[in-house]
């Protein structure tokens, strides 16, 4: 787990934060005997604020269970150190304020977090951390009707799909496996030019990484969108780069349809020249025969990725979701064995303690995050979700994705139970299947799987109340 | 010249009968429907009345009550022609939750989603209320209308009209539609599956007035939705006071639709 920051300035932003969440929430009032003057003044900023500000926000409470997988990746929990148990509650509020042509926003986030580890090294051992930090902010001034330009930390994302959204070059997390896990903000200047109702252009520049942690050293990044919404269909194009790339500009677009009046269909597409991720080849120098390198960052060829999606809402309520996935700078069966190779021998040298185990660890590490959206190349989801059943108070999302390479799949069930108008019970959960008995193109071994690699299990329970 | 004064007067006599004839045709016919209203032009002021028109704000209640139950749901929307953008305001499990439609493509955001998602017209809102249901109708357009008969509401007298779908995207495919005489509007309508099975009612009225370049033009005020299947289940939209102000295009803008 990353060591919690605890930068002083990040401790002012919240307490201005909250400061601002007591001001919206009405809680200044005028002391008593006070001047009129004074009353008048605290009556106006109280009207201001109501008018022009808004707050709104989360205490989330959970409580966790998973059971880690220690294999080829994880050797006795050495790399990734996931605890089998724990607990959250974090306080999450949201304060926006607008006047005229400008917009302010903040979403301080304090969390407290317990963890307990059942198994492993650290076998019986627990830790607390506690954690304040700003996970978005903006400021956003309109100088003309048409034109937004704005700087700050945000979680930018587009598209139709619920997979993965291969356009966005900046998240390859779109938020979707956990709604109750917040995708770290990074900082982005924005300019938006809305010429008509149906066009619409983006620049946005990725000026820091901001809550993000990448292994690679961070790289500023660009990307110019257009968006078009025709009656009853819609598409966008983007073209993004990077300011010291390996590799080339990405093309890509997504476009969608409202076919009927409960189906949708949709797809989403990038281009590249070559692949800017990491990929395990033969090396000489390297005591393990292999190394993970950015080998087709400069080829010529054009790899790509393409997503085709439909949802059809039936007239009782649920609403099935079909997508495909080929992803074409995965890895195919060769080099997912070399890849499979090079973690095994790196991680039987860690277990061993040779000399090469740093080598091996950084070996690992990277293996966990290749630069790739997902490691292999073709991919199905099926998703099932209904609002409002059981007496309206239950909402429902199972989503089940499968590695069509590897036969492993993983089932996410998210539910959200309304208690109140304030209080919500949920549950979100991840079930990973894989290895020898999942059927066609599975393989012998979980640790061998995509999805069953690191984990069997997680569930969150928990309670959310919302102001 | 007699002769010629008589055929000539017979002539004049003539013209004025005929004249006079279509003028008390048109009159009468005027009182309903104005003297060449097509069953379009009918459901064109209808559909102006539900909410085509150049920028306007209002805030909406949806009262959901099925048996003992009651629930409540508060949203501001802010429309131009068809397309619009509801936030809903209350409760504070919903705050913040959008709905935006631009010609015709539907997006939903809540808080804790990392970005809108597109859905379809017919996916539930609330209660009996589809999400397609506070879009204003373009009924013109979308259905081919035939007068099927009169029946009198509540002591209006009203024209019925069976509305067909042209096309296979519309959230009905078949409604009747019960327009009211004097006002030209529609104060019912049934609605049908493909399969011709009535599975949801609803009722309007109409106590707003909105200014327009020809005087004033009746806006709705409330729906009451009743679904086939669960009678004990009505669901009421409740349209506030609408306000006309101009709305800029950034409004409907996806990319703009997660507050910062």
């Amino acid at each position: 787990m990353p060591t919690p920051c605890y930068a002083p300035t990040l401790r002012w932003l919240v307490a201005f934060g909250v400061t601002g969440f007591l001001i919206l929430a009405n809680l200044v009032r005028p002391v008593q005997g006070q001047e009129p003057g004074a009353s008048a003044f605290w009556d106006g900023v109280k009207s201001w604020v109501t008018e022009h500000g808004q707050l709104q926000g989360q205490i989330v409470g959970y409580g966790f269970a998973q059971q880690p997988r220690y294999g080829w990746q994880n050797p006795e929990n050495q790399i990734l150190d996931l605890s089998t148990s724990g607990a959250t509650v974090a306080f999450r509020p949201d304060v926006h304020l607008a006047y005229e042509w400008a917009e302010a926003s903040v979403r301080p986030r304090w969390e407290w977090q317990y963890r307990h580890w059942s198994e492993g090294e650290k076998e019986g051992k627990e830790s607390w951390d506690e954690e304040a930090f700003v996970n978005e902010w903006a400021v956003r001034l309109r100088p003309l009707e048409s034109m937004m330009l704005s700087y700050g930390r945000e979680n930018l994302q587009w598209g139709p799909s619920y997979f993965l959204s291969p356009t966005n070059p900046f998240f390859r997390d779109n938020g979707r496996s956990n709604p109750k896990q917040e995708v770290d903000g990074m900082d982005f200047f924005r300019l938006v030019w809305t010429p008509s109702f149906a066009w619409s252009f983006s620049f946005m520049a990725n000026t820091d990484e901001g809550r993000q942690d990448f292994i690679s050293p961070f790289q500023k990044g660009y990307a110019i969108k257009g968006d078009y919404t025709g009656h009853r269909w819609y598409a966008s194009g983007v073209f993004s780069w990077k300011e010291k790339a390996e590799g080339h500009p990405v093309f890509g677009g997504y476009a969608g349809a409202t076919v009927g009046e409960g189906l949708l269909v949709y797809g989403e597409s990038t281009f590249q020249r070559g692949v800017t991720g990491f990929y395990a080849e033969p090396q000489m120098q390297s005591p393990f025969g292999l190394a993970l390198v950015r080998s087709k960052a400069k080829q010529d060829f054009w790899n790509t990725t393409w997503l085709l999606g439909m949802s059809y809402t039936t007239r009782w309520g649920p609403t099935g979701v079909v997508e495909y996935v080929y992803h074409g700078a995965g890895y195919d069966e060769e080099e997912w064995e070399r890849f499979l190779t090079l973690v095994k021998r790196a991680s039987t040298s860690l277990t061993h303690a040779s000399p090469t185990e740093n080598l091996a660890r950084n070996i690992l590490y990277r293996s966990l995050d290749p630069e790739l959206r997902l490691l292999r190349r073709h991919y199905l989801m099926l998703q099932y979700q209904q609002a409002d059943i059981y007496r309206g108070h239950l909402d429902v999302v199972v989503r089940y994705a499968v590695n069509l390479d590897d036969g492993s799949s993983r089932i996410n069930p998210i539910l959200d139970y309304e208690l109140s108008d304030h209080w919500i019970l949920f549950l979100v959960g991840t079930k990973t299947f894989g290895g020898a008995y999942w059927g066609w193109g599975s393989r012998g071994q979980s640790d061998e799987t995509e999805f069953r690699r690191l984990g069997d299990y997680s569930f969150w329970l928990g309670l959310e109340y919302v102001f | 010249m007699c002769k010629k004064r008589g055929r000539h007067g017979f002539f004049k006599a003539a013209q004025w009968t005929v004249g006079l004839f279509v003028v008390w045709n048109l009159g009468v016919e005027g009182l309903a429907w104005g003297s060449a209203m097509t069953p379009t032009d009918i459901l064109s002021r209808c559909d102006r009345a539900r909410g085509n028109l150049d920028g306007i704000v209002w805030k909406l209640t949806i009262e959901a009550k099925e048996g003992e139950r009651l629930e409540n749901r508060f949203l501001e929307i802010k429309a131009k022609a068809f397309d619009f953008l509801a936030n809903t305001t209350d409760p504070p499990k919903v705050k913040g939750q959008k709905l935006l439609m631009v010609d015709h493509n539907m997006w939903f955001y809540k808080p804790g989603l990392s970005k809108p998602v597109p859905i379809s017209p017919r996916q539930k809102l609330m209660g009996g209320a589809s999400y397609g249901d506070i879009a204003a109708t373009n009924y013109a357009q979308d259905y081919e209308a035939t007068v099927v008969g009169e029946e009198s509401l509540d002591g209006e007298p009203c024209d019925v009209f069976d509305l067909k779908a042209r096309h296979k995207k519309v959230t009905y495919d078949r409604i009747l539609y019960w327009v009211s005489k004097e006002r030209v509007v529609g104060v019912q309508a049934h609605y049908f599956t493909l399969s011709g099975k009535l599975f949801k009612k609803a009722r309007f009225e109409y106590a707003h007035q909105l200014p327009t370049s020809e005087g004033t033009q009746p806006f709705i005020s409330k729906m009451t939705i009743i679904e086939v299947v669960a009678p004990d289940a009505v669901t009421h939209l409740h349209f506030g006071q609408p306000r006309l102000v101009p709305i800029p295009a950034a409004t409907f803008n996806l990319n703009l639709l997660r507050s910062p």
